[in-house]
């Protein structure tokens, strides 16, 4: 899509802009603002900020049923103006329709969150294609995962019909199936779980990409003592759902025959992961997919002056980073994901000298306060983010978020003061802790590899490296004519062979680009963990790109960049550093306590597109 | 890797892996059993995130025989043919700049008159035929010995150490036994496992302080044990479960002596416990026991050596991660996890000793 007419750099011009946004009331229908209490409250009349509806657990219960199903809506691309009519998978809740995200789900340590899982999505589409290595993908077939809870993975077997843990190993006959297939997920938030932002999506391997990329996901926000302090209940508080829904439209080149408005076909994300839409420097950047804040393309929120706000940013997205920040203001941060530090960690605003945003890689939270400066107008923005160096070079385009608009202030109001308080769970893990349980280190390597079984004459890497040079674009990069040469190749394996993902003979990655499908080598290995075990492990990663790495169920104390020690914090989610090579790795090192939980659970990449083609393990914890 | 001295056995060497087993005939041929590094296929990987049903029976790893030893790692295997190592299995990452290997054995380039391999997790040794070792692999934690430019490093000579007979692999680190029978370590020291006192990793070979002669080493994931010419055994390391022989403390700094009724003549040690061979064929079992690896009939873990009853004449013992294998009379026998079909068919835990392969 045209950007000529969308985004505007200089204030003034956004200014213009903004005001459009706001007389044309561009709002999702089925969202309203709501109150942390969950009533309506009075909006200023500019606001179009929105958020989904929140629903909190009672009596140490919550208990939701969530529908998933088509949502035929508009979203608007990366112009606010410009809308698409959409059909994309997305949730409803209870008796209510399906809406741009789930409910907010409210817990607290000690509550009980049972989510009935109801699959109407139709059946999955006929195998068209014989050899598509991709034919296991099931576009409709799903589940949840509870992105960064500390909850038991498993089945609770002595329950009739069975109930779910965050249990997502479901093989490719399983998993809820569309038609009316449902299950009883029930996770049972431990007494001392950090409070802190989460959220829910699907983890059916193979189409967690395509769902996550259509309007699946939802936050869950866990309470605690942190939420009680008298500033931080006194502060609004605002969740940032970021989604960018993937959706063929008529200026994409190539929707691989979907109708406009749809994401049917895994090579939407797959063939071009960053996107499409949003791209302001053609030359230095790649295309990235326009970012929505719980439906809404650039929300408007008001603020007064000395007005204290907590933000909770959580970024839904399948592939791109985000890095954010506010012009003019800082971020004082409390937590990384959903784990909560004891200090503020300070993001001024990124464009200026010692500024910084806060990165968010996809999968990753950020919980906020802000206090509004002087009256007046300022961006929300995410800050280019350099993705991929080395072999190749990649970088996402800034964009803006939302529009801060800062009016005559009542009262000032306070920053609630440190040290905050930290569940125990968090403390650090030292040496002689580690070494009591038992000191075990693994080493875990994302590398995305091609394991065609091509003939090496077509896997010239002078074509690549020509391919490289004439283009920035992250995935469009290989030239047609590679592409085809690789195409015809593959065909004529294939008739060879007859089945091109048979061979486990494979070549040097191309690392970017990528064409049509990279399906990883079957990866036999399973992580077996003892239960109370301490563990450090490193992931390498062997690409240019920066891989993202998620593990289920316990949170990781990150203690080193690239083998150099840094102040150790808690995430569940970690960008691993860019332009890695197989020679050169660049590594993430963690500790992780696996206590509490046993069972088969998985690590994978957050760029959900490559944990659907293998890039993706299992982790069993076995009973002492 | 325990290796049977005399050549009238079928077996030559067995070796205990993640989840592979192989087994080195003297035929020169090598039999695998189990997961990823044993010569078996895998299948596609639609099914990566749930259960698998494990291989069967056993193959003859590659086509090429000629095999004088070999060694089972993490999903990775190690050979020697005619001198030239050479590696299988699942390995994301190059090793020394060679990209493509499977389930068939591949060379590995640049070095050659080697005697012994060892693989363990994403990090290798070799040792040539006049005692000088090489290492390659992810050189994280100091755990190959040596400064490499490359943080996954090709092979090289690890310098500054006396010829060396064994080399054993854990977590990062690695324990080197001389011909003169005095043990080496470096790398990776989270537990203690260095056995110098202290949990600071080390850099470069040193010496870990005995009074006795060192015949035989192992080393687990990340405990350690040696034998004495004089059959007696030390631990030290990690001990969360005992595996390191001494119930009272979760890691152990220094050599520890551990005590048993009869003398010692080999070990073998994986994720957190350890087989020691008696001088009359028998078998003692100690540690973790989470799949009756410790082959008592049972999961209790044992944190003092407790003998496998009803298991006589054995010649040589191994240890995969969560395994035991041992050269019995005219039999194969293995117990622990059979997840993977590592030790032929059954279920998936066997906690007692288990014949699946008759021998000469």
């Amino acid at each position: 899509m045209s950007m000529e007419n969308g985004i505007a750099f200089n204030r003034r011009q956004f200014l213009r802009f903004g005001l459009t946004v706001a007389s044309g009331m561009l709002m999702p229908a089925s969202l309203k603002a709501f109150s942390r209490e969950g009533g309506s409250v009075a909006v200023h009349p500019l606001q179009t900020f929105v958020q989904p509806p929140m629903l909190e657990a009672k009596n140490g219960l919550l208990d939701v049923t969530l529908t998933a199903s088509y949502l035929n809506t508009k979203l608007s691309g990366a112009n606010a103006k410009h809308q698409y009519p959409v059909s994309l998978r997305a949730y409803a809740y209870d008796a209510h329709g399906p809406s741009y995200s789930g409910p907010t789900l409210v817990v607290k340590g000690g509550d009980q969150l049972r989510i009935k899982l109801v699959n109407n999505l139709p059946v999955n589409p006929p195998v068209l294609a014989f050899r598509d290595p991709t034919n296991y993908m099931k576009p409709n077939t799903t589940n949840l995962h509870v992105h960064g809870l500390h909850v038991y993975p498993g089945i609770y077997e002595d329950k009739s019909p069975l109930e779910y843990g965050d249990y997502v190993v479901d093989p490719n006959s399983g998993g809820i199936r569309p038609g009316g297939d449902s299950r009883q997920y029930v996770y049972k938030i431990p007494k001392d779980h950090p409070e802190g932002p989460f959220y829910y999506h699907p983890q059916y391997h193979g189409s967690s990409a395509i769902q996550a990329a259509s309007l699946m996901s939802g936050a869950i926000m866990v309470r605690g003592p942190v939420d009680n302090l008298l500033e931080m209940d006194q502060a609004k508080e605002l969740i940032f759902l970021f989604q960018a829904p993937y959706f063929a439209t008529s200026e994409i080149k190539n929707n691989y025959s979907v109708s406009n408005g749809s994401l049917e076909k895994f090579a939407q994300i797959a063939d071009h992961p960053t996107g499409h839409g949003v791209n302001h420097f053609k030359h230095v950047a790649v295309d990235a997919q326009p970012v929505l804040i719980n439906g809404v393309r650039q929300p408007t929120i008001v603020m007064e002056s000395g007005e204290v706000q907590r933000w909770r940013f959580i970024n839904t997205q399948v592939f791109n980073y985000l890095s954010l920040s506010l012009d003019d203001h800082t971020f004082h941060q409390y937590t990384s994901d959903g784990w909560g530090s004891s200090t503020y960690q300070d993001y001024p605003d990124g464009r200026q000298k010692n500024g910084k945003g806060i990165l968010l890689a996809p999968g990753n939270r950020s919980s906020v306060l802000i206090k509004a400066g002087a009256t007046g107008t300022y961006l929300l923005r995410s800050l280019p983010v350099k993705i991929a160096q080395g072999r190749q070079t990649a970088t996402l385009p800034g964009d803006i978020l939302a529009k801060i608009v800062v009016v005559e202030a009542k009262e000032a109001m306070e920053l609630p003061s440190t040290p905050l308080p930290v569940s125990n769970f968090l403390k650090p893990v030292t040496d002689k802790e580690f070494a009591s349980a038992g000191g075990r280190k693994r080493s875990i390597i994302f590398n995305m590899v091609g394991n065609e079984v091509l003939d090496p004459s077509h896997n010239d890497p002078s074509f690549i490296d020509e391919a490289i040079a004439e283009s920035a674009s992250i995935a469009s990069s290989v030239k047609e004519s590679v592409k085809q040469k690789i195409a015809m190749a593959k065909a004529g394996i294939s008739k060879v062979t007859g089945n091109p993902i048979e061979g486990s003979q494979y070549f040097p990655p191309f690392v970017f680009p990528t064409y049509d499908y990279e399906l990883q080598p079957p990866n036999g290995i399973i992580q077996n963990v003892i239960l109370g075990a301490i563990e450090e492990w490193t992931v390498f990663n062997c690409n240019s790109i920066a891989h993202v790495f998620h593990i289920h169920v316990n949170p990781m104390f990150i203690t080193k960049l690239n083998g150099i020690p840094v102040d150790p914090y808690w995430c569940d989610t970690v960008a691993l550093p860019a332009g890695g090579t197989q020679a050169m790795p660049t590594s993430v090192t963690f500790r992780m306590r696996f206590q509490d939980f046993i069972g088969p659970y998985i690590l994978h990449s957050q760029m959900l597109k490559d944990s659907d083609l293998g890039l993706v393990q299992r982790v069993t914890v076995l009973p002492i | 890797m325990g290796i049977v001295q005399k050549d009238f056995y079928e077996i030559t060497g067995i070796s205990g892996g993640k989840d592979q087993t192989l087994a080195l005939l003297k035929s020169k041929d090598v039999l695998g059993w189990g997961g990823a590094g044993s010569g078996h296929r895998t299948p596609p990987n639609q099914d990566i995130c749930s259960n698998k049903s494990p291989n069967t029976g056993a193959v003859y790893v590659g086509e090429i025989s000629h095999f004088s030893n070999v060694s089972a790692g993490y999903g990775i295997s190690l050979g020697v043919t005619d001198g030239n190592p050479c590696i299988w299995g699942f390995c994301q990452i190059a090793i020394g700049g060679q990209d493509a290997f499977t389930e068939a054995p591949t060379p590995i380039k640049g070095i050659s008159n080697i005697s012994k391999v060892a693989a363990g997790q994403f990090i290798f040794a070799a040792i040539d035929q006049t005692g000088r070792v090489y290492t390659w692999g992810l050189n994280i934690d100091y755990a190959l010995g040596r400064v490499s430019s490359q943080n996954n490093a090709p092979p090289d000579l690890v310098t500054g150490l006396p010829p060396i007979k064994d080399i054993v692999l854990g977590d990062n680190f690695m324990l080197a036994l001389t011909n003169d029978h005095k043990v080496y370590g470096w790398g990776s020291n989270s537990a203690g496992q260095m056995g110098m006192g202290h949990l600071n990793n080390i850099n470069i070979p040193k010496p870990i302080e005995f009074s006795a002669k060192i015949i035989q080493i192992a080393v687990g994931s990340t405990h350690a044990l040696a034998v004495t010419s004089d059959g007696n055994l030390y631990g030290w390391g990690s001990n969360n479960f005992g595996q390191s022989g001494d119930g009272a403390h979760p890691y152990i700094e220094r050599p520890k002596r551990i005590v048993f009724p009869e003398k010692i003549t080999a070990v073998a040690a994986g994720m957190h416990y350890s087989l020691a061979l008696s001088s009359s064929g028998k078998v003692f079992a100690w540690g973790w026991n989470g799949f009756g690896q410790l082959g008592l009939g049972d999961l209790k873990s044992r944190a003092n050596p407790t003998l496998i009853s009803g298991l006589n004449g054995v010649r040589a013992i191994a240890a995969g991660e969560m395994h035991s294998l041992a050269i019995g009379k005219r039999q194969l026998l293995g117990w622990g996890s059979n997840a993977s079909g590592q030790l032929g068919s059954g279920a998936a835990k066997q906690t007692t000793p288990k014949p699946f392969l008759a021998i000469a």
